[in-house]
C-alpha cells in the first residue's frame, strides 16, 4: 500500500479498515456456519439415537444418565419440543423425551412434568420434598400467576408424575390416610407408617403435637416425639412454640398457603 | 418459597403481608437448617418490602422504627437529626423546617402514629396469630441482612464525620435500595440536569428545590454518604469538606 499524505490518507486507512472488518466477519461467519452444522449433525445424531434405542435408554440407568448429560452439554434439552424441529425429525411436535417414552401425543404431560419438577425443587427448602397434590394444583392454577395452567386437574398431575418416575424414581405419588390424600415425593426418603399417620393429623389440624398423637394413636409420648423430631430433621414439619402453654406444634408447611387469610 | 403471594386484607395501612407471615412457625427459629435458610431469607425480604412500603430507613431489634420519612423536613421521624452547629446541612435544615412545613411526599404520612420515634412495628409481632419474634432471632436476621447487602449496621454518626462509631448492632439501615442504586440515581439526575462540575451542598442534593419529587428527596444521611462514597470510588465525585473535616458538599466530575 503506497503511503499517502494529506486528507486522502484518512480515506485510505478507513477503507482498509473496512476491508479488514469484512474479511474478519466473513471468516467468523464461515466458522460459525461450520460449527452450527457440526452441532446440528450431532443433535440429529442424538435424536436418531433416542429414536432407535428407546428401550435401552429407558431400561439402562447409566446409559440414560450419560445420554441426558450429553444432551445438556451440547445445549439440547431432551424435554423440549423445539428440538425435533431443529433436527428435522419426522415427528415434528414431539420431544426427544416423548419418543423415549414412546408416547408422541403426550407433550402436555411432559411439559407439565418439567413444571412439576421445577416447583417441587423450589418448595423442597420449605417442605423437605413432600407436597400435597392439591397444593401443587393450587399453585399451578393460581390465576394471579402468569404461568398458570387452565383446566389442570389433580389426575393430570398424577399422570405426569407417573411418567416422571421412569426417569427419576425419586418422584412418586404417595397416598396417605383413609381419605386417600395424594402427595408427591421428590426426594429419596420413603415415608414410614408413623410419618404417614402424622400427615393425616396435619391434614385436619395443620399441625400435630405429642399430646395429639398420644391421644389419637395411643403411641407413647417418647415415640411420638421421636417421630415428630425426625420429620423435622427431614424438613417435613416446621416447629412452632405455643406462646401460652409452651407446647410445641409441629406444622405441615403446606399450610403456609392454606392460612392465607390469617386465623 | 412463594412468599410473594399476597393476602388481600393487609392490616398495615395497606401493606400486604405474604401468606407465610400468618404461618405460626415463621416466628420460631427453625431447627432444620434448610428450613431455617428459607425462613431467614423470607424474613429478610419481608423486612425490606415492609420498610420500602413505609419509607422506613432504620429499625432496631426491639422492633421499633428508628428513622422514617423525609429526613430533614418537618416530617422527619429520626434520631439522625444533626445536633446544632454540626455542619452546613444542619443550618439548612432549620430553614427548611420553617419554609416547608407542609411538605408531603404524597405517601400519606399523616397518621397520628407518625412522629413517634419508638413506634413499635407490627412486623415482628403478629397479633392476629399471637406470635412474635424473639430478640435473639431478630439479631440473627439483621446479621443475615447485613451479610447479604440488604442492610447496613446503623452505628456510625456520619454527620460527625464518623467520630462516634460503635460496634453496636442494635439497629440496621434497611437497603430497600442499595447505596449503589442511590448513587446511580443521583448521578443520573445530576448529569441529566446539567449540574456536572458544579458544587452542590448535601442539603441541596437531598432537600433542595431542584430535587423535589426525586426519589432520593429526603434521603437518609447514612445512605447519602454511602452512595457518595460509591461515586467517589468510581472517580465520579469529589467531596467537599468543611473546616472540621465534615463532608458538606460534592461535585460530580
Amino acid at each position: 500500500m503506497s503511503k499517502k499524505i494529506g486528507l486522502s490518507s484518512f480515506t485510505n486507512s478507513e477503507s482498509a479498515l473496512k476491508q479488514y472488518q469484512q474479511l474478519g466477519k466473513s471468516l467468523a461467519d464461515q466458522q460459525h456456519e461450520k460449527l452450527s452444522i457440526q452441532l446440528s449433525v450431532f443433535q440429529q445424531a442424538l435424536a436418531n439415537f433416542a429414536k432407535n434405542h428407546p428401550e435401552e435408554i429407558k431400561s439402562n440407568e447409566n446409559l440414560r444418565k450419560e445420554f441426558t448429560s450429553l444432551c445438556f452439554s451440547v445445549g439440547v434439552d431432551p424435554l423440549a419440543a423445539s428440538l425435533s424441529k431443529k433436527s428435522a425429525s419426522k415427528n415434528k411436535n414431539a420431544s426427544l423425551w416423548s419418543k423415549l417414552l414412546g408416547d408422541d401425543n403426550d407433550e402436555f404431560y411432559n411439559e407439565l412434568a418439567v413444571k412439576i419438577i421445577e416447583l417441587c425443587k423450589k418448595l423442597e427448602d420449605v417442605n423437605g420434598g413432600i407436597v400435597a397434590v392439591d397444593e401443587l394444583l393450587k399453585i399451578m392454577t393460581n390465576p394471579d400467576s402468569p404461568n398458570s395452567i387452565v383446566d389442570l386437574t389433580e389426575s393430570d398431575i398424577e399422570k405426569s408424575v407417573e411418567l416422571l418416575s421412569t426417569l427419576d424414581p425419586n418422584f412418586k405419588v404417595i397416598t396417605v390416610g383413609d381419605q386417600n390424600k395424594k402427595f408427591i415425593r421428590s426426594v429419596s426418603k420413603e415415608l414410614n407408617n408413623y410419618e404417614t399417620k402424622v400427615f393425616e393429623i396435619c391434614e385436619i389440624m395443620g399441625y400435630a403435637t405429642v399430646g395429639i398423637l398420644v391421644d389419637n394413636y395411643r403411641w407413647s409420648s417418647y415415640h411420638s416425639k421421636d417421630v415428630l423430631e425426625e420429620m423435622v430433621s427431614f424438613g417435613f414439619l416446621w416447629v412452632d412454640v405455643d406462646p401460652v402453654y409452651g407446647e410445641v406444634h409441629y406444622w405441615d408447611p403446606s399450610w403456609i398457603n392454606k392460612l392465607e387469610r390469617g386465623t | 418459597m412463594e412468599s410473594g403471594k399476597s393476602v388481600s386484607e393487609g392490616n398495615s395501612k395497606g401493606f400486604v403481608f405474604p401468606s407465610i407471615y400468618y404461618f405460626p412457625p415463621f416466628f420460631t427459629k427453625q431447627p432444620n437448617q434448610r428450613a431455617f435458610e428459607s425462613q431467614i431469607r423470607n424474613w429478610g425480604q419481608l423486612i425490606v418490602e415492609y420498610c420500602k412500603y413505609h419509607k422506613i430507613w432504620a429499625i432496631n431489634k426491639n422492633g421499633s422504627i428508628v428513622s422514617k420519612g423525609i429526613i430533614g423536613s418537618n416530617e422527619v421521624v429520626s434520631d439522625d437529626r444533626p445536633s446544632a452547629g454540626d455542619n452546613i446541612s444542619n443550618n439548612n435544615n432549620e430553614d427548611n423546617n420553617t419554609n416547608n412545613g407542609d411538605d408531603d411526599d404524597g405517601e400519606g404520612h399523616h397518621s397520628p402514629d407518625d412522629g413517634n420515634v419508638s413506634e413499635r412495628l407490627e412486623l415482628f409481632n403478629n397479633t392476629k396469630i399471637n406470635r412474635h419474634l424473639k430478640i435473639e432471632f431478630i439479631e440473627e436476621i439483621f446479621k443475615y441482612m447485613v451479610t447479604n447487602n440488604m442492610s447496613g449496621w446503623h452505628n456510625q454518626d456520619i454527620l460527625n464525620n464518623y467520630q462516634r462509631k460503635s460496634d453496636s448492632r442494635d439497629s440496621i439501615i434497611v437497603y430497600w435500595k442499595t447505596p449503589d442504586d442511590w448513587a446511580a440515581m443521583i448521578l443520573e439526575f445530576i448529569e441529566s440536569t446539567g449540574n456536572s462540575g458544579s458544587i452542590m451542598t448535601l442539603y441541596e442534593l437531598t432537600l433542595g428545590e431542584m430535587v423535589r419529587g426525586q426519589e432520593f428527596y429526603g434521603l437518609h444521611p447514612f445512605l447519602l454518604h454511602q452512595s457518595l462514597q460509591v461515586l467517589v470510588n468510581q472517580n465520579r465525585a469529589q467531596l467537599m469538606k468543611d473546616e472540621n473535616g465534615v463532608v458538606a458538599g460534592m461535585k460530580i466530575i
